[in-house]
Order: C-alpha cells, then sequence, then structure tokens
C-alpha cells in the first residue's frame, strides 16, 4: 500500500442541509403544480366556490394563526440547543409540535365540518387535496421535530452540532409559508 | 458570489419567467402561467441554497515550479454503513401507498409500517453518533426497548397477523378458507419446528426468514382486500331483490319502494351497450346529497348494488350517466 | 526522485481516514454507490423485459389484421407498454449509470447520502411492481395517462386497479426527486479541492443539469397524480371528458414534467456521449464551454416547448410550440459539431461505444427530417407519432445508453462487454428503431390511427405494418443480445485482469481498478485541470514513476 499523502481533510459540512433546500424546492413545485390547479379552476368554473361549498373561516383563521404561532417555539429551541440549555430546547421543541398536533387536529375537524369533500365537484377535489398536501408536510414535520426532540435529550444535538435542528426548522418554516399560501388561497381569494 | 451551480438556476428560474410572460400573452390561461411562476421561484430558492457552496468553485492557481501532481488518499469521509431499514422503509411506503389506492386498513397498517421503519432507522442513525457507547445502548434496551417495545411490537405483530390472515380467509370460498387456514398452520409449525432444530442459526437467515413471513403477509393481505370478501348469505332473504331494468336509454320502473332501516337489493339489469347504474339521491337529481351510487357498467350485463335504506322520505333514483333517466325512490315505515 | 525521499522534509501528514470495511452487505443493507447504481441499472433492464414482451404482444396484434390474440386485452397492454417504457426504463437506468460513473468521476468516491438512495431504489423497484401489477389485476380505467383526457372516474369511485396504478407511479416519481436531490448534492459538495464545476466531466454536468430540471419537473406531475387519485377514488368528475377545466390541468401536469422528462432522457447520454468521444479520441473536446452550453441549453428548452401536441382535440397548443420544439436542433446540433470537431485528426480508438454514438446522430437525424416531412403534408397525432417516439424520443436516447453501457464496462463490470455481441446489439437495436419508425411513419402518413388493435389496412398499410413488425422483432433481438451481454458480464465472478485504463483515458474514473475496490478509490490524482490524468501521465513521463503508472492505485 503506497503512503500516500492526504489532502486537507475536507470535511463536507452542510450535506444535509442543502439536500433538505432542494427537497423545499422541489415540494415548492409540489403546491405549485395545485395551486396552479386551483387558480385556473378559480377562473373558469362557475359558480366558485361552489353552491354550499363554505368553508369555517374561523377555523381556517385559527389554522393559520397556529403555524404562525409555532414559528417562535422552534426558533427558540435552536437558538437554546445552540446555548447548550436542552431544558428550553426540549420545551420549545415540544411545543411546537404541540401545535402542529393542534393543526392536524383542527385541519380535520374543519374537513369534517366542511359541506363539500372530494367527490363533490372540482373545488372540493381541489381543496380537498391543498389540505391532504399541507397536513402531509406537517406530518413530515412532526416527524423531523420529534427526532430532532430525542436527539436533543440524548444529547446529541448540542453547541457543537445544531445541524439536525436546522434542518427541521427550515422545513417547519417553508410548511408555515405553504399553509399561509393556502390559507391566502382559500379565504382570501377564494 | 455565485457559483457555476446558482448561476445555472438562475437561468433556469429566468426561463420560466420568460416562459411565464411569453405564455401570458400568448394563451393567456391561467394555469401555467401560475406553474412558470412556480417554476421562476423555486429556481430562486434553490440557487440562494446553492449559492455557498463549500468546495471552491474557482480552481486555486497552480504555480509554474509546484511539484508534478500526486495520487492523494481521498479526502471526503467514508459513507455510512448501509441499513436494511432503508428497505423497510420503502416498502412501508409503497405498502401505505397501495393502502390508500385499495382500503384504509392496508393504508393504516402502512402507516404503522411506516412509523416503525423510521424508528429503526433513526435508532440506526442514533447508534451511530460517537456518544453512542455500549453502556448508552444496555441503558435504551433495558429501560425502553425490552418494558415498552417488545410488548407494543408483539401486539402489533399479532393485530398484523390477524389482519392479514382474516383477509385472505375472508376472499376466497369457505372451503378454501379451511384449506388455506391448514396450510398455514402447517407452514409455521414446520419452519418454527425446522428453526428450533437447528442448534445455531445465523442472523442474517433469521432476518430472512422474518423479511420472507413479512412480505408473505402483506402480500396476502393485500391481494386479500383487493379481491373483497366473498359473498355471505344473509339472513333477511325474504325480500325479493328489486328488479330494475335500463333499455333505450330509459329506466323500465319509474318508482321504487322500499322498508326503512333494510337493506335494500336491487337487480340491475342494463340491456344497452352503453354505460348505465342506479344512483339515489336526496333531493330530485344528482346536485343534491347522494345515497347511494351504484358502479356503471355496460350492458349486457346485470349487476346487483346493496345498500342501507335512508330515513324514511322520498328520494330520487337515478341514472349517472343519462340525465334524463329518473325515478322516484320512497321509503316507507317497515313492519 | 521518490517520495519516500520526500517524507522527512514534509510535516506529518494527518493519517488518512481508514475506508469502509470492504464486507459483503446484501443488496438490501449496502451504502456502496457502485452497487446501488447496478441495482438501479438491473431493475431498469427487467422493466425493459416486461415492456419489450408486452411490446412485441401488441405488435404482433397489430400486424394480423382481424386477428385477435388479445382481445380486449390490447388496451390494457397499450397502457402497460407505454408506462412501463415511458417511466420505469430509461430514467431509472440513467439514474443507475449515474449512481455508478459520477462518484468516480468525480473523485468522490461515494454518494452524499447513500441510505436515501438505497431509499430511493427500492420506492422505485416497489412502486414500478406495484404499477405493473395493477395492469395484471384489471386495466385500470380509461386510456391513461398517456391520453390529453386522463380516466374518467364513474360515480362511486374507480376500480382498485386505477388506485394501483396512480399510486405505484406516485412512488415511483418520488424515487426519482429523492435519487435527483442526492447527486446533486453529491456534485455539488464531495468533489475534491481543484475539480470544479467547470472542469468536471460532460457527464457529471449532465447528471446535475438532469437532476436539477427532475426536481423541478416532478413535483407537478406528483400534484397531478394526488388530483387524478382523489378523483378517482372518490368519483370526482374533474378529470371527464366533458370538464374542460380539469383537461386543461391534466395536460398542464402531464405536459411540464412530460415534455422535460423526455428530453431528460436524453440529457445524461448526451453527456455521456462528449465523455466517450473524447476518451475514444483520445484528445479533450474541442470546447467544453461548447459542450456545457449545449447540454445547458438543451435542459432550458425542455421546459419551452410547453402545451399537448396538436392532433389532441381540444388541447392547449402554445403558439410557439413547434419553433420551440424545433428549436433543439440547435444544442444537439452543437453537440454533435463538437464531437465531429473532436473527432477529426484523432488517434481514433475503435470502440464499439461510438458505433452507438453514431446511431444516435442518425436517428435524430431522420426523426427531424420526418418531423419536417410531417410539418408539410400536416400529419399528426396518429401511427406518425408512435413512430417519433421510437425513434426519437425513446430509440436515440436508448443508444446513448448502451452506448455508455459499453464504454464504462469495465468499471461498471469489471470487465468490457463483448464487442462481437456488442455489433450485434447495434445492428438490432438500431435497425429495430428505424424501421420500426419507418414502418410506423409511413403507416402515419397513410393515416392509420394510434392505439387501436384493428383498422382496415389500406393496400400499403399492412406493408408497412409488416416493416414495424419487422422492425419490431431486430429490436427484441438487439435487447436480447444486450441483456445476454450485460447479466453474463456482470455473472461473471472471476478476478478480472482488466487494466484500470483501458482506453488512456483523461477523466478520474479510469483512475482506479477495473471494478473498482469497494471503497471505490485508494488514492485521488490531484486535481489541475479538466484532465487530470493527462496531468498525470505527463507528470510521470516527465519526472520519473511517483506513482505506478497506469495500474496503480489498486490495491493488493
Amino acid at each position: 500500500m503506497l503512503a500516500l499523502p492526504s489532502a486537507e481533510a475536507t470535511q463536507p459540512r452542510q450535506l444535509v442541509r442543502t439536500g433538505v433546500f432542494l427537497f423545499i424546492t422541489s415540494a415548492t413545485m409540489l403546491f405549485g403544480g395545485l395551486f396552479a390547479a386551483y387558480l385556473h379552476l378559480r377562473r373558469n368554473v362557475v359558480p366558485w366556490p361552489a353552491e354550499g361549498s363554505a368553508i369555517d373561516e374561523y377555523l381556517v383563521n385559527m389554522m393559520a394563526g397556529t403555524m404562525i404561532l409555532s414559528i417562535l417555539p422552534i426558533e427558540w429551541a435552536c437558538w437554546a440547543l445552540r446555548k447548550n440549555l436542552v431544558r428550553q430546547a426540549m420545551s420549545g421543541l415540544g411545543i411546537t409540535i404541540g401545535l402542529g398536533v393542534a393543526f392536524l387536529n383542527l385541519g380535520s375537524y374543519t374537513a369534517g365540518q366542511a359541506a363539500f369533500d372530494a367527490a363533490s365537484g372540482p373545488y372540493g377535489l381541489v381543496v380537498t387535496a391543498l389540505f391532504m398536501l399541507m397536513s402531509l408536510c406537517v406530518a413530515v414535520g412532526l416527524g423531523m421535530l420529534t427526532l430532532t426532540l430525542v436527539r436533543a435529550t440524548g444529547r446529541q444535538q448540542g453547541p457543537a452540532d445544531t445541524e439536525q435542528a436546522r434542518v427541521a426548522a427550515c422545513w417547519w418554516h417553508f410548511t408555515v409559508g405553504a399553509s399561509l399560501f393556502v390559507w391566502y388561497a382559500i379565504t382570501v381569494l377564494k | 458570489m455565485l457559483s457555476l451551480a446558482s448561476k445555472l438556476l438562475v437561468a433556469i428560474s429566468a426561463t420560466g419567467a420568460a416562459m411565464a410572460v411569453a405564455y401570458g400573452f400568448a394563451v393567456d390561461e391561467r394555469a401555467g402561467v401560475i406553474l412558470f411562476v412556480f417554476l421562476a421561484a423555486a429556481g430562486v430558492i434553490a440557487a440562494i441554497a446553492l449559492g455557498g457552496a463549500t468546495v471552491p468553485d474557482f480552481a486555486e492557481p497552480v504555480p509554474a515550479d509546484a511539484p508534478p501532481p500526486i495520487r492523494h488518499a481521498t479526502s471526503i469521509a467514508p459513507p455510512q454503513r448501509g441499513s436494511g431499514w432503508t428497505a423497510a422503509a420503502a416498502a412501508a411506503v409503497t405498502l401505505l401507498a397501495v393502502g390508500a389506492a385499495v382500503t384504509w386498513e392496508v393504508a393504516a397498517v402502512g402507516a404503522g409500517a411506516v412509523v416503525i421503519a423510521t424508528a429503526g432507522w433513526f435508532a440506526r442513525v442514533w447508534s451511530e453518533h460517537p456518544s453512542w457507547t455500549p453502556r448508552v445502548r444496555d441503558r435504551v434496551s433495558s429501560r425502553f426497548l425490552v418494558p415498552i417495545g417488545l410488548p407494543v411490537a408483539s401486539v402489533l405483530l399479532a393485530l398484523t397477523i390477524a389482519f392479514s390472515l382474516s383477509r385472505t380467509l375472508l376472499a376466497v370460498s369457505k372451503n378454501g378458507a379451511t384449506l388455506a387456514a391448514l396450510v398455514i398452520g402447517i407452514v409455521i409449525l414446520g419452519a418454527c419446528a425446522w428453526v428450533a432444530s437447528r442448534p445455531r442459526m445465523a442472523s442474517s437467515g433469521i432476518v430472512a426468514l422474518a423479511a420472507l413471513a413479512t412480505v408473505s403477509m402483506a402480500g396476502m393481505a393485500v391481494t386479500g382486500a383487493v379481491a373483497g370478501e366473498r359473498d355471505f348469505p344473509h339472513e333477511e332473504e325474504e325480500h325479493e331483490p328489486i328488479k330494475v331494468v335500463a333499455h333505450e336509454v330509459m329506466f323500465e320502473e319509474s318508482k321504487i319502494t322500499v322498508a326503512a332501516d333494510e337493506e335494500v337489493v336491487i337487480e340491475f339489469v342494463n340491456l344497452d351497450d352503453v354505460y348505465h347504474n342506479v344512483a339515489v339521491y336526496q333531493g330530485e337529481g344528482p346536485e343534491s346529497k347522494p345515497i347511494f351510487n351504484g358502479e356503471g357498467f355496460a350492458g349486457e350485463d346485470e349487476r346487483t348494488y346493496r345498500f342501507e335504506a335512508p330515513a324514511v322520505g322520498t328520494y330520487t333514483f337515478v341514472c349517472d350517466f343519462h340525465e334524463n333517466m329518473k325515478g322516484t325512490f320512497v321509503v316507507e315505515q317497515g313492519e | 526522485m521518490t517520495m519516500t525521499e520526500a517524507r522527512p522534509e514534509a510535516a506529518a501528514p494527518p493519517p488518512p481516514p481508514a475506508p469502509a470495511p470492504a464486507v459483503a452487505t446484501s443488496i438490501f443493507s449496502t451504502s456502496d454507490h457502485k452497487r446501488l447504481g447496478l441495482a438501479f441499472l438491473f431493475g431498469a433492464l427487467g422493466f425493459l423485459a416486461v415492456g419489450t414482451i408486452v411490446g412485441m404482444v401488441m405488435r404482433a396484434e397489430l400486424t394480423q389484421e382481424g386477428v385477435s390474440l388479445v382481445g380486449d386485452d390490447y388496451r390494457r397492454l397499450f397502457g402497460l407498454h407505454a408506462t412501463v417504457s415511458a417511466m420505469l426504463f430509461l430514467s431509472p437506468a440513467w439514474i443507475g449509470v449515474a449512481t455508478h460513473v459520477v462518484p468516480l468521476q468525480i473523485g468522490a468516491g461515494r454518494l452524499a447520502f447513500p441510505r436515501l438512495h438505497a431509499f430511493a431504489l427500492w420506492l422505485f423497484v416497489l412502486g414500478g411492481a406495484t404499477t405493473v401489477v395493477a395492469y395484471l389485476i384489471e386495466p385500470p380505467e380509461g386510456f391513461g395517462l398517456s391520453s390529453a383526457t386522463p380516466m374518467v372516474a364513474p360515480p362511486g369511485g374507480a376500480n382498485e386497479a386505477t388506485g394501483l396504478f396512480v399510486a405505484g407511479l406516485a412512488v415511483v416519481a418520488v424515487a426519482m426527486v429523492l435519487a435527483a436531490v442526492d447527486l446533486v448534492v453529491t456534485i455539488l459538495k464531495l468533489r475534491p479541492p481543484g475539480l470544479t464545476l467547470r472542469r468536471m466531466p460532460m457527464f457529471s454536468w449532465a447528471t446535475l443539469v438532469t437532476s436539477l430540471v427532475t426536481l423541478l419537473a416532478t413535483p407537478v406531475f406528483l400534484a397531478g397524480l394526488m388530483l387524478l387519485y382523489l378523483d378517482q377514488r372518490f368519483g370526482g368528475t374533474l378529470f371527464s371528458p366533458d370538464d374542460a377545466g380539469g383537461q386543461a390541468i391534466w395536460q398542464h401536469t402531464l405536459w411540464i414534467f412530460g415534455r422535460p422528462e423526455i428530453y431528460l432522457l436524453a440529457l445524461p447520454g448526451l453527456g455521456a456521449a462528449c465523455d466517450i468521444v473524447a476518451t475514444h479520441a483520445r484528445k479533450p473536446l474541442i470546447s467544453r464551454d461548447a459542450a456545457r452550453a449545449g447540454l445547458t441549453l438543451f435542459a432550458l428548452l425542455s421546459f419551452g416547448a410547453w402545451a399537448a401536441g396538436r392532433g389532441v382535440a381540444d388541447s392547449l397548443v402554445l403558439p410557439t410550440y413547434s419553433p420551440l420544439t424545433a428549436l433543439v436542433v440547435a444544442p444537439v446540433g452543437l453537440l454533435v459539431l463538437v464531437w465531429l470537431g473532436t473527432l477529426v485528426r484523432a488517434r481514433l480508438n475503435p470502440h464499439v461505444s461510438l458505433l452507438f454514438v453514431g446511431g444516435f446522430v442518425l436517428l435524430c437525424g431522420f426523426g427531424a427530417l420526418q418531423a419536417i416531412i410531417a410539418g408539410l403534408v400536416g400529419v399528426a397525432g396518429n401511427a406518425w407519432t408512435v413512430g417519433h417516439l421510437h425513434t426519437v424520443a425513446f430509440g436515440a436516447p436508448t443508444l446513448l445508453l448502451v452506448a455508455s453501457l459499453y464504454h464504462w464496462a469495465p468499471k461498471l463490470f469489471g470487465r468490457p462487454l463483448s464487442a462481437g455481441l456488442g455489433r450485434l446489439v447495434f445492428l438490432g437495436l438500431f435497425g429495430g428503431f428505424l424501421l420500426m419508425g419507418l414502418g410506423s411513419y409511413l403507416l402515419g402518413y397513410d393515416g392509420a390511427p394510434a392505439g387501436v388493435k384493428d383498422f382496415a389496412f389500406t393496400e400499403n398499410g399492412s406493408t408497412f405494418g409488416a416493416l414495424a413488425a419487422v422492425g419490431g422483432a431486430l429490436l427484441a433481438v438487439g435487447i436480447l443480445a444486450l441483456l445476454l451481454d450485460v447479466v453474463r458480464t456482470a455473472a461473471d465472478v472471476r478476478p478480472s485482469d482488466t487494466p484500470d485504463d483501458p482506453y488512456g483515458g483523461m477523466t478520474l474514473e479510469w483512475a482506479t481498478s477495473s471494478p473498482p475496490p469497494p471503497q471505490s478509490f485508494d488514492g485521488v490524482p490531484e486535481v489541475r485541470s479538466a484532465e487530470p490524468l493527462f496531468d498525470l501521465a505527463a507528470a510521470d513521463a516527465g519526472s520519473g514513476p511517483v506513482s505506478a503508472p497506469g495500474g496503480g492505485g489498486s490495491s493488493g
């Protein structure tokens, strides 16, 4: 075996972060596809929203508010991890997870209360699709947050390594942004 | 300073934006414009994300008197070892997708499998962290895996076995179900006896056997769920099935009367070669709330529809494919 | 000057990181990019076999007027053949080759996320199997994705096979996106210092661009699939023929994904052809910038031809559709010029992979000619399209894929593929695509529809149909020979005595043994230009061997 000199050990950094950003780009296009469908149908299908398809705006506003609120605790958690305040980080992550679960719960209640469903026509179909995708993104985000919480508890995330927490935060912020877009489409644009 | 990759993405963004404008002017159609706008936005996000590549995109200038190039040892850390959890996770996700297409029970099993596979994968990643020592492993095992994980896993396993076998046995005929149960029992007994008879068994062998068993169960569950249950004789057969005939794009019956709180059985005969079905709606027609939509089919053929009669009242039955085919569907108080 | 003399003066370098243990792991738990790449490749070839068999049955059916070999299942087979060939063969095959070759070409020797890649591999295999199984259970309702009017859901929901079909495709689409993400991060983050993106080999650059477009375009397809799934499962009415809004949405979904996808089937091949030509011409491309520009322009144009094709009723046709499609001649032409310029005055190594590259150029030219004729004559949307698909959309890129297999066989399989069989494969594939294309084109000019089992042949129609059938048979022979050669070579477990660098190449994949060791590289040459091996060889020639030339780097 030749005694080879080694080059400067360039440990690749931020692999996961770059990967998640690219995945966020893909998810943006996924939402884009559904939005394009929504906006296209909105212009071409009369009446819009369909008859009897009123959605309870109060509930949808609550859902949006929940997501906006969740920005703070996740950032707090990331800050706390950098400062090695594990208890605070766990609290922050826990609150974010709780808000996410609340969002899903409220979403399922809203869907149950809605007077339309996937079969009731184009409006129902595309709104159902948007809700489904939202919930899927939130579910993935909850999974990432849970794993981060477990790692923080196990001291695998801390001042030396906050990669997983940052990645989960990035995905969560994307989810919040997407949910605001959906909220805008459903309540403001109608 | 933008890396070349970022510049590439900016080019894609610019193309998207240009296409959005061009498309908007040329065709003026929403969906396409929005898609291109999103393409431009996504390109910008990616460009920003890739803007700071850690590997410098410009080459260090090599001085003329530099020594000739030689081989270096690879400077990049070797990859983590692979894990079987990746294949398991892929199987779980596929099962979830299949379940979404077939029945919700399979989807629920799939969702559970996804959770398990994610946990397993994460456990693997966790165990590769530098802070993982054998002492930590023992602690986790004794405090968590054995007291909680083992019972939960056993219960889940039992439920899954019950579900898979039940789907299969319900789908085959009565005698077939007896035979299948016997065969499955013999196979399980034989496999366990074989494993027990061997003095040592490599873990890979056990894993292979477990994987085979899991795949078989999943396959049985899905096949059984797709095939559906066999027909079971119903107790109340005293009501004659209602016969409805569609001929020359018309129903031959104009009124159907059934009793409330009972199962409605409609024998639908389609004498045309176009698609017909029987569907019941609350109000005047298909714009109102649907009670039941029968599977559409082309004639000449006949199908039997079964559904629960709705509350007492007057409804409409229609053909979903042809507006003119309508009749009254009355639900009366039963005896 | 030997290395041992230089040692004492230099500061003690940090010990190199230990290579990954060379433990044989099973295919289910490997993180070795080479095995993952081969798995993708073999999965794709497996689906190719399925699609080919189905295609042959269909062609036999079509040839005999009035004969019903398969009865009502023809529609089912049409959909199966289309789906398998479109989504389950070329894209995953390129991902497989890229997974194997790109980490070697960029000197990384590993993927960024090997486990994610393994996850993507199994998603592809299982999702593809689900789609095929869906067809075997029952034909999914409707005419399949290729129709501009997608499946119409009967009220109450479609049959389960349709849902399975959609679910399988969705899983495969997710797999493609994940693999693309991994390849992009690998290329961007794991290059050794000195290997800038500008110095990267063309196949790696093409893979980068392809993966970026994939992860931008595929999600829109997923969105459409989601809507289709909801529509089918719950009996909505969005995608019915009466609903123009739904039609438009589906067309957009299909085309913002489908049009780039068609281009992306060829793009990695174009990059591979650049590397193939340069390697066998034994000199660098005459203009790397032009080649890179051509590849990039090709990718950008993939977003440009934006609409369903002419001839589809009520389709959205952007007035710029034809000019933008025609514009693709520019980058491809540029690349062909670069290749020709490189081949001029080169000490050519006549390798069978060059045959396939030449075949690609000829098929593309043939297809372009037909496109011009069709434009003049005014034919579209019938059997002509079948011909065009089989020559330009699938035939030409397939030739490039086979070229890559023959070129990189020493790395992929450890030893070269048989040159003799290679020529047979070329005859079969090129001749097959050409004849089948010609037959279908002529049928199209004759007015024959596509996708219909029996139709009244005109006088010439049966001749053209027979021509296409002969083409199909040739194609089958070629594919069979290819599969035979690949399987035979891959299964050969004897130690290989193939040299590291059988062609005298210039890029980093030739700096390791054939096949590469489990850790892919024992030592990576320092990169100071786009031809690191040429620099290394020049250094060896100039100052005496620093490391053993050519055969160095292989472990004992």
